[in-house]
């Protein structure tokens, strides 16, 4: 319970930084409470408050991400207030008193006033982009789904599980369900692991490991993701040679290595899965080896 | 009670079709139907409805006129012509309402700004269009299952049922679940807010226009923050979270207001439908006890206050 006191907190926390939505909220309740119009409708209106309360107060917000299975994050539970119908209703009747009937002729004495009350709506929400796109998604797929069209006609008719760099594998199932992989979007999105009971095994965990070092060649140091450390003593086998088989045992059939691989790592995975790369949109595609 | 208008019937078609989709969802999850059977089954059975309400329009229609030429009143749900024309300022309303409801269409089908985190449904709809099964592969990689996922989250039927609409329509899964439902969602929630709309101002037209008006202007606000209702529509709008926050709670208040406490049981049936509950006690079963409670209280705080 404390820990989910202390989420219900940050997440409080976080929910206003957001944007100020709830600050809107508060306003509007009351304006609904005390405005000089009456309101009507008591029963929303006493709902509302009382929710409104509970979602802020870390003790009732608990008891509420308890009841909501303690799966969704804090925010959910503002599902129970319905925040958007009770602030219009009471921004409408602000808007009824700054403006009554929106009567044209008495534009001079609305205008300014519904001017500011709607600019202060606008300001409430969070403004800019929205922060989960901050990196251009739609580039990022569009590439992803030119590379994959092509592995696809490089590949026709057969069975496909394709084992690549991590901007492709976010797509691959999406554009192309028939595309198999040796592990998906959970690998790096644990948010996803809800979905299913099953686990990686480590072998896989390290094929994804080791693509990712390979994305980050440019980065890094140079070989440092051809060679394990007991290789460098020339005592164990090379990391291209290992993956290479790991690749091999669970079932991929197309590999994706980023431009920058060394060459060294190509000509190493070429001859464990005695196959041919050849050049892609940008990439290295090895295949052809389960023919 | 209040008479069903439009919006109200718009949703209760939906919920319907959700109804139909577990039904046909379940179906194949535990008598290990293909998918193409249970698409069938669900527009099979989604036709079978839509024939059975028209046969009773008919029948409730020959009752009326029987009823009226047997010299008796007129029936009770009969609208009675006190709908008066839109005058301008109601008008320029509708109109910024329009305007900012369009641009919301528009901005949903440019779908740069889908939010997919946390969201395997276009994968899970996909899986099951190529393994022509229901959770026969692992939505995120196309491989069996080694130990199987959540029971509470595989009886949930949107995926069924989006799947049986990129079958009926041939459209493939990205195209229904990222552009082809969020637009349905944000359609339906502007019936769900008009028809709460007519609750809050029953009497006075141009308020239900600034209502819609300033609900689409709240939506606009809110498209950055997760889990608001804009983010809902415009960047989430094919989860079981958003129809649910967007469509079934405002619809559900507007029902609560009415005293309609029958179809209100509708909501609480199609939330458990979409979305992982408390054994099905979700937001629209608390919503509905707390409005109820709220009512309980004011009224007898009204009567305290008639005794003094």
């Amino acid at each position: 319970m404390t820990e989910l006191m202390r989420k219900a907190w940050l997440g409080w926390i976080d929910y206003m930084g957001q944007g100020k939505l709830a600050a809107l909220l508060l306003a509007a309740l009351l304006f609904l409470w005390f405005g000089r119009k009456k309101a009507g409708q008591e029963a929303l209106r006493l709902y509302a408050t009382v929710m409104t309360v509970c979602c802020i107060l870390p003790p009732a917000a608990a008891v509420l991400m308890a009841y909501q299975t303690k799966f969704y994050d804090y925010v959910w539970i503002w599902s129970l207030v319905p925040v958007t119908a009770v602030a219009a209703w009471g921004i409408v009747l602000a808007l009824g008193e700054l403006w009554p009937d929106f009567k044209p002729g008495q534009w001079r004495r609305g205008l300014p006033g519904t001017a500011i009350l709607l600019a202060a709506v606008i300001l409430c929400g969070p403004l800019g982009s929205p922060a989960w796109n901050q990196g251009g998604q739609g580039a990022e797929r569009g590439h992803a789904y030119a590379v994959l069209q092509e592995v696809r006609a490089a590949y026709p008719g057969k069975r496909l599980c394709l084992w690549a760099p991590r901007e492709i594998m976010e797509y691959a199932r999406e554009a192309d369900p028939a595309i198999l992989l040796p592990y998906g979007r959970n690998m790096w999105d644990v948010s996803l692991n809800g979905y299913a009971y099953d686990v990686y095994d480590e072998k896989t965990v390290e094929m994804c490991r080791w693509m990712e070092e390979l994305e980050e060649t440019d980065f890094a140091e140079p070989g440092a993701a051809g060679r394990t450390e007991a290789a460098e003593e020339g005592t164990a086998l090379s990391l291209p040679k290992i993956y290479g088989d790991y690749a091999v045992s669970a079932g991929v059939t197309c590999i994706l290595l980023p431009e920058a691989t060394e060459q060294e790592i190509i000509l190493e995975l070429e001859k464990t899965l005695q196959t041919e790369a050849r050049k892609l949109e940008g990439y290295w595609m090895l295949y052809g080896w389960t023919d | 009670m209040e008479k069903y208008r439009f919006s109200d019937w718009l949703i209760t078609a939906e919920i319907i079709i959700i109804g139909l989709a577990e039904a046909a969802h379940l179906c194949g999850l535990f008598f290990g139907w293909s998918f193409s059977r249970c698409a069938l089954v669900l527009w099979g059975l989604a036709l079978a409805a839509v024939l059975f309400g028209l046969c009773l329009r008919f029948a409730a229609g020959r009752r009326r006129r029987g009823g009226r030429r047997a010299g008796a009143h007129p029936a009770p749900d009969k609208p009675l012509r006190t709908e008066r024309a839109m005058d301008g300022a109601e008008t320029v309303l509708y109109g910024v309402f329009l305007l900012l409801a369009v641009s919301q269409l528009i901005f949903i089908r440019m779908g740069n700004t889908f939010y997919v985190g946390r969201d395997i449904t276009v994968e899970t709809v996909g899986s099951f269009l190529a393994a022509d099964g229901i959770y026969q592969v692992n939505p995120m990689t196309g491989l069996p299952y080694q130990t199987g996922m959540p029971l509470r989250l595989k009886i949930l039927c949107l995926p069924t049922l989006y799947g049986s609409i990129c079958r009926l329509t041939g459209f493939d899964p990205a195209m229904v679940v990222r552009f082809l439902v969020p637009e349905i969602t944000l359609i339906s929630s502007y019936a769900a807010f008009s028809a709460l709309g007519r609750c809050l101002f029953s009497q006075d037209g141009r308020k239900r226009a600034c209502f819609l008006a300033v609900t689409a202007l709240l939506f606009w606000t809110g498209i950055g923050g997760y889990g608001t209702e804009g983010f809902n529509l415009l960047c989430y709008g094919w989860r079981g979270e958003a129809i649910r926050n967007c469509v079934l709670v405002p619809w559900l208040v507007s029902l609560l207001l009415r005293r309609n406490w029958k179809a209100a049981v509708l909501c609480v049936l199609a939330e458990a439908c979409m979305v992982w509950t408390l054994y099905g006690c979700g937001v629209c079963g608390a919503l509905w006890i707390g409005m109820a409670a709220a009512m309980l209280c004011h009224r007898a705080f009204c009567r305290k206050e008639r005794a003094k």
